[in-house]
């Protein structure tokens, strides 16, 4: 902003290092501020807890703003958003939890490999979520990327900073174990029982 | 050319590239090859529907969960910040914090109150209104020759951007403790340990509290209570705590 006085990050300033015809702070609001609410949704699925997501939002952007001059105007910009999002999850979660990550554990993966059942209207959108949680976050965040945000294979391989191939059987075994944990909340339903034996291969 | 089996081997051929299909991520020809199949398989027809409608069920799911209110606003009030609390800032909080302990913000009402009262107070004193400086320059680790494995023992737990301001021990109201204090120059992050007295308990688990800015989680072993105490989210201070415990509890055990 114009009237900033502060001695801290000028967010809005203007600087003399825009590109085009925009400034700085134009840019970063018309390319990276309408990008908010997506971002806050797929760090809420990620770290679990409101105030963590905004937390992790409110990093991401405060490192968004600072690297912003070295963005390239006209690239992905909501790519570039996500690649730092992530990073900051990831952070987040060395930082208080050191929990080693996951390995691609076969007999673990062998163990979930499932038949899929359609998702009942009896589940609630809240099931869904429930669901979707209790997938390791590994898998979770391609199953975001992809299914959600709608990424191609190639940019989640960036965001993620992993092989394409990486992506793609991340993707299959979050989605299988997701259709996993809903058949087993529609068998608790009473759903579905009939349909898995019919449709046995 | 490629052939379009069918069959059991052929279906799971199929299936195993059904995800790439559905995300519009294969070539051409495979392309047109799963649809050759489509045509002749209603199992692997039914199961590309079925994925897709997983996939449109969660989409909306996620996306229909409302950002919190004012989201936006506290975005870009964040990115006016100063890079770091000014001396001058820290100052009124530690002054606003004593207050706040002063005029009881929050009050206790279960038996367990004043053994986490307690724990906020000798943060409040010890790490906030007096912000710790290691009376030996160069030495935060104060604590007396038994206790000194303590301070290196919870270091390696510590997240990795916070570092030990200072480990002693001190008294409040009569009562001994043995306080750490964790700093990264923006949060404050206290372990606090007592001994526990005649038939005082906090119960199983793990307790949560919180007092103004302050969030607490605190648990005992048979002879301690333990604590942190800090300014971080009432998650990520009890996610410190449980990353303490396993090293605190072993220490304790000898003690």
């Amino acid at each position: 902003m114009a009237d900033w006085t502060g001695d801290g990050h000028p967010p809005f300033a203007p600087t003399s290092e825009t590109r085009c015809d925009q400034s700085l702070e134009e840019r970063f609001e018309t390319e990276a501020m309408p990008h908010l609410n997506d971002l806050f949704r797929t760090a809420l699925r990620m770290t679990g807890e409101r105030c963590q997501a905004e937390d992790v939002l409110q990093e991401v952007y405060l490192q968004a703003w600072r690297s912003f001059d070295r963005f390239e105007a006209g690239t992905n910009c909501r790519a570039w958003l996500y690649k730092i999002l992530f990073h900051c999850v990831s952070h987040q979660r060395r930082k208080w939890f050191r929990f080693p990550l996951l390995k691609e554990n076969e007999e673990f993966l062998e163990s979930n490999l499932v038949q899929p059942e359609t998702v009942a209207q009896e589940i609630t959108d809240g099931d869904i979520l429930a669901a979707l949680d209790k997938i390791p976050s590994e898998f979770r965040s391609v199953v975001l990327l992809v299914d959600v945000e709608e990424f191609a294979y190639k940019e989640v391989a960036e965001i993620l900073s992993i092989p394409i191939g990486t992506v793609m059987s991340r993707l299959s075994r979050g989605r299988g174990l997701l259709r996993k944990n809903l058949a087993e909340l529609a068998r608790t339903y009473g759903i579905g029982k009939s349909l898995q034996k019919d449709r046995r291969i | 050319m490629t052939q379009t089996g069918f069959g059991e081997q052929a279906c799971h051929k199929f299936r195993a590239r059904l995800d790439s299909y559905i995300d519009d991520e294969l070539l051409t020809e495979s392309n047109l090859e799963m649809i050759e199949h489509f045509r002749r398989c209603n199992a692997c027809t039914q199961e590309a529907r079925e994925r897709r409608d997983t996939r449109r069920r969660l989409q909306k799911a996620v996306r229909d969960v409302p950002a919190p209110a004012g989201l936006e606003q506290r975005v870009r009030d964040r990115l006016r910040q100063p890079k770091h609390p000014q001396p001058k800032k820290l100052f009124l909080m530690a002054i606003a914090a004593a207050l706040a302990l002063c005029f009881g913000v929050v009050r206790f009402r279960d038996s367990g109150g004043e053994l986490l009262r307690m724990a906020f107070d000798d943060h409040l004193h010890c790490a906030v209104t007096h912000h710790p400086a290691p009376r030996l320059p160069g030495e935060p680790n104060q604590l007396p020759e038994r206790l000194r494995g303590l301070a290196v023992a919870v270091r390696e737990r510590v997240p990795s951007d916070f570092a030990l301001l200072l480990a002693h021990e001190c008294q409040d109201q009569g009562r001994s403790f043995v306080h750490l204090t964790f700093g990264d120059g923006l949060h404050l992050l206290s372990l606090v340990i007592t001994r526990r007295e005649n038939d005082e308990s906090l119960g199983v688990g793990v307790r949560r509290a919180a007092r103004g800015r302050f969030q607490l989680a605190a648990f005992e072993t048979g002879d301690f209570f333990v604590y942190t105490v800090s300014d971080l989210s009432a998650q990520a201070n009890a996610n410190v705590l449980a990353a303490f415990a396993p090293e605190i509890r072993a220490f304790l055990d000898q003690a």
